[in-house]
Parts: C-alpha cells; structure tokens; sequence
C-alpha cells in the first residue's frame, strides 16, 4: 500500500429526516488497499458507498475520493451495484453488458450508440480478466448468479479505474462461486484500491487487508480480524450465549474459528457455554 | 376479405394501426424494461381528465389533453422519485382520480355528449386524415428522439444505479421518457382507444423481450408483432362485424397466451 490517500471522508453526517444513518463520520483509505465494509443490514454501508459515489450528498462534512469531490472522477472509479439493480430479463449479451462500463458521463452519454473506437478490445479484455471471454455473446439471463456477477465486474473494471467498489458482490451465489470471486478480487487488487461492502463476515479469511465496521459510525481496522468488540460495534452488543453470525452454512471444510480478543476473559468471550 | 382493403376507411384504418404499432412498439419497449407500465397506464387514463378539460373550455382536445398528460405524467415522476414506496397508491389515485374528472367534466359541459366507449376502444374505423398526419408526424418524432438519445436509454434501462454512477443524467432521461410516454398515449388514444394503448404498449414488447438479445431488436420486433395484431384484428373484426378494437386486444391477448406457451415448451426441451 502506498502512503496516499484514495479516500477520505471528513466529519460526514448523512439522514433521512430525523433517522440518521451516518453520524459524524472521518476516516481515510490508502491507495492499494483492500477494505471490507461489513456491518447490519440498514447500518448505512450502501449509503456509505452512495455518498462516496456522489449518488447521495452529504448534510455535513466532506467526501474525497481520488483528491476529488465524488461524481467527478470520469472513469477512475469502477462501480458493481447490488445484484438486484439489474433488470432481470433486460434482453442483452455478455459483451454489451460489459461495453456499459464504458459510458461516458453527462450528456456524450446519452447521445448516439457509438463508444469509441477501442471499446470493443477493452470489452475483451476485461471479460478475459475475469475468465468470461467464452461467454461474450451469451444473453446475460442464461447465466448463473457467480457468472452474472464476474460479468458485473468485468463492466466495472472495462475502464481500467483506480478503484473498484463493490455492493454485495456475493450476495447471490454459493459457496463456490464465492470462493472463485474472492480469488479474482485480491488478483485485481494488486493493481487497483479495492472496497467491497458485504454483510458476511467470512470475506475476512480471504486477502481482505483491512476492515470497516459500520453502524452509524464507522471504526475502521487496518488488520482483518474479528475480535469481540469488533462485533459489538457492528452488529450491536451481543447477550451472552448468543452469537451474530450465522453458523450453520454449506461449505467446503474446514470451516474458520478467529482468535479471542487478546486480554478477554475466556469466559466472557465464550459465546457457546 | 380484399374487397374491404378498397374502402378509405379500412385504409385509413390500416394506415393508423401501422402508426400507432410503429409508436407503441418502441415506447412500449421502453415501458417494459424500464417496467413504468402501472406508470403508464395511469397516464393514460389520467389523459381523460384532459379530454373533459378541453370540451368544458371549448379548446381544441388534442393540445389540451397533451398538456394535461405531461402534468400528469410530471406529477407520476416527482412522486416515483421521491416516495417510491408510495407511488403505486398515487398513481391509482390519479388514474380513477383523472378519468372522474373528465366524466364530470364532460357531464357538465351543456349541449356536448360524447361517447365514453369511443375513448376506452378507440374508433380505428373512423381515423381523419388529419389525425394519420399527427401521428406520422409523432412516430417521426419519436423515432428521432429515442435514437439520439439511444445510448441513454439503453444504460437506464439495463442498470439505473449503474448509469447514475456513470454520471449519466439518468433523472434527465427519465423525465424525457415519461413525456414520450404521455405524447404517444394522447396521440393513440385518439384512434385506439386507452385500453387499446396499454394492450399495445404491454403486450408486444413482453413477446418480444424473450426473443431477442438486444433492446434495438426487442423495439423492432414489438412493432412486427404489433403491426400483425392490428392489421389480423382489424380483418378480422370486419369479417365477424364486431368491435375493431375490442378484437385488436382479443388478438393481442391470444398472442400472448401463444407466447406463453411456446416458452414454457421450449423450457421444458431444452
């Protein structure tokens, strides 16, 4: 990770009406880095990402992303909504699907159907990248959920950005496919900053190399781990005997159990007695 | 059956049911994949309160129910925008809310009664020359538009997070579609009918989506097959001497229970 900021977010409220969902929020992102986003559902991890995407404005404080205010960074930022933004049976192919990502903003965007002259080798590219090239001329709704989303991710990567946000990328597929795409993304971080929002904590075994923890406020981690506290904080304060992840799931063993907090009592830390 | 082609009124019929599928099937493309068709359908049949405006005044129909469709259709967008869990009840509310409006008007209006039936099925039978002008005129117009603005739309349609990321002005966008929308209902109703419009703006589209693998594609064959359900229905309705557009829908309906049909075999081979 180099020592220059690609993200900074400064004393950040956002809400709607009196349901504040952001509350005083400051924090920086190196460039290179590789951050998870985790947190509850309506904890404002989407907003986050909407406010640092310029979709939402922030009611106090200042959002920079790139040394830039949001939405004016062109192309540097590469963007995969959540899963269910996408029209479901929109009639398109894979190779279309991706040539998306190259849209240009304001009005050039709008006008005509060309997208320059090199687009379609980007297309390519991108779907290479992402081992999608033999799917270039498939229609997109005769794919399953991990394909789906490595084409997603093809279009957010098309324009060769800086920096790669992602909303819920494995909110749609199995345990396998999770794995692959996990794989893919540490693969693309070695050349670009990537920040990925999940509600599942298991994406911190898998290169992840640093945390956020939403819920109002944001705490960020520069290690991925996940102590007690850290739980607490994101998920709310735990009673004794209950545990916030979810436990029983398919998978490939063996299954991940993270250490203590250092210093916890044992007892106290020991969801399971 | 050749016989009935020579008579103006059967021409002219044609002429109009080719029109209004060239509009409605690039709009309903639209209409569909942006899935507004509640939206639509509201517009539509809020335009009525349009039409009792105009009587009630004295103005001439066709502008005044234009500009009351664009309110409407305006109105429809601001609320879908900024309360979109509420916006289905509102766009009930205008839709019944705008045709009482027009039947109250129309009742009050002294000395004028016109026929509600020729506005819900239209009167294709009976197309001026004057309205095949307005309506060549509007599908020149809407072709030109929805190419220019082709790209656009296509981003909109197929991801609107995504678009609005991109920086396109998807708001901008929406706004010009939805007035499409109004423009091409207002116009089509005339011939039509309004429950003929939504037929139109719906069905078509819907067959065609599974078809094809592109919205361009998905445009052009929603007017093939909206141009076989009017000119089929029309033929047929003189055959059996019954309503032209009540037997436009019946046509459209069974082509799309056909429709149904061949994907759910096809499903089920492959």
């Amino acid at each position: 990770m180099s020592s220059e900021k690609a993200i900074r977010f400064s004393g950040v409220s956002f809400g709607y009406g009196p349901h504040i969902i952001i509350d005083d929020v400051s924090f920086d992102i190196l460039k290179g880095d590789y951050l998870a986003v985790l947190g509850p559902n309506g904890g404002g991890k989407t907003t986050l990402l909407k406010l640092l995407l310029g979709l939402l404005r922030p009611q106090k404080g200042s959002v920079e992303i790139l040394g830039l205010p949001p939405g004016k960074h062109g192309g540097q930022i590469g963007y995969m909504p959540q899963y269910t933004s996408v029209s479901e049976s929109f009639p398109i192919i894979v190779r279309d699907a991706v040539l998306m990502g190259k849209v240009s903003p304001g009005l050039s965007g709008v006008f005509g159907i060309k997208f320059g002259r090199n687009a379609s080798t980007a297309v390519e590219k991108a779907l290479s990248r992402v081992g999608m090239l033999k799917y270039i001329d498939r229609r997109v709704s005769d794919l399953s959920g991990g394909q789906k989303q490595r084409v997603f991710i093809a279009r957010a990567i098309v324009d060769e950005p800086e920096i790669l946000l992602l909303d819920e990328p494995t909110a749609s597929i199995d345990q396998a496919g999770k794995s692959s795409l996990y794989c893919l993304l540490l693969e693309l971080n070695q050349e670009m900053t990537v920040v990925m929002v999940s509600h599942d904590i298991s994406v911190l075994g898998q290169g992840v190399k640093s945390v956020a923890c939403v819920n109002r406020k944001v705490h960020l981690h520069d290690r991925p781990v996940i102590t007690r506290e850290f739980l607490d904080e994101a998920y709310g304060e735990t009673e004794r005997g209950s545990c916030p992840i979810e436990l029983i799931t398919h998978g490939d063993l063996p299954h991940r159990v993270l250490e203590h907090h250092p210093g916890e009592d044992v007892v106290e830390g020991d969801w399971h007695d | 059956m050749i016989e009935s082609l020579s008579y103006e009124f059967m021409q002219n019929a044609l002429i109009a049911g080719l029109l209004a599928s060239i509009i409605c099937g690039i709009i309903g493309a639209l209409v569909v994949v942006n899935r507004v068709v509640l939206l639509a359908g509201g517009i539509a049949h809020a335009s009525y309160g349009g039409v009792g405006l105009a009587f009630f005044l004295g103005l001439p129909m066709l502008p005044v129910t234009a500009a009351f469709a664009m309110c409407a259709a305006l109105l429809m967008a601001l609320v879908t925008m900024h309360a979109k869990e509420r916006a289905d009840t509102f766009i009930g509310v205008m839709w019944a809310g705008g045709m009482a409006l027009g039947i109250i008007l129309l009742d009050i209006t002294p000395g004028y009664n016109v026929d509600l039936m020729s506005y819900l099925f239209g009167g294709i039978l009976a197309t001026p020359n004057s309205d095949l002008v307005l309506m060549s005129i509007l599908a020149v117009v809407v072709l030109v538009v929805v190419l220019v603005c082709y790209k656009g739309f296509w981003a909109m349609s197929f991801d609107e997070e995504f678009a609005r990321a991109r920086g396109v002005p998807v708001t901008f966008l929406y706004f010009v579609m939805l007035a499409l929308i109004a423009l091409s209902v207002v116009m089509v109703i005339r011939v039509v009918g309004l429950i003929l419009v939504i037929a139109l703006l719906t069905i078509p589209p819907q067959i065609a989506e599974s078809r094809t693998s592109s919205l361009h594609t998905m445009m052009f064959l929603s007017i093939i097959f909206s141009t076989i359900f009017c000119v089929s229905g029309l033929l047929l309705s003189y055959e059996l001497d019954i309503s032209s557009g009540a037997t436009i829908i019946a046509v459209s309906v069974a082509g799309f229970a056909v429709s149904l049909l061949v994907n759910k075999l096809k499903g089920r081979t492959s």
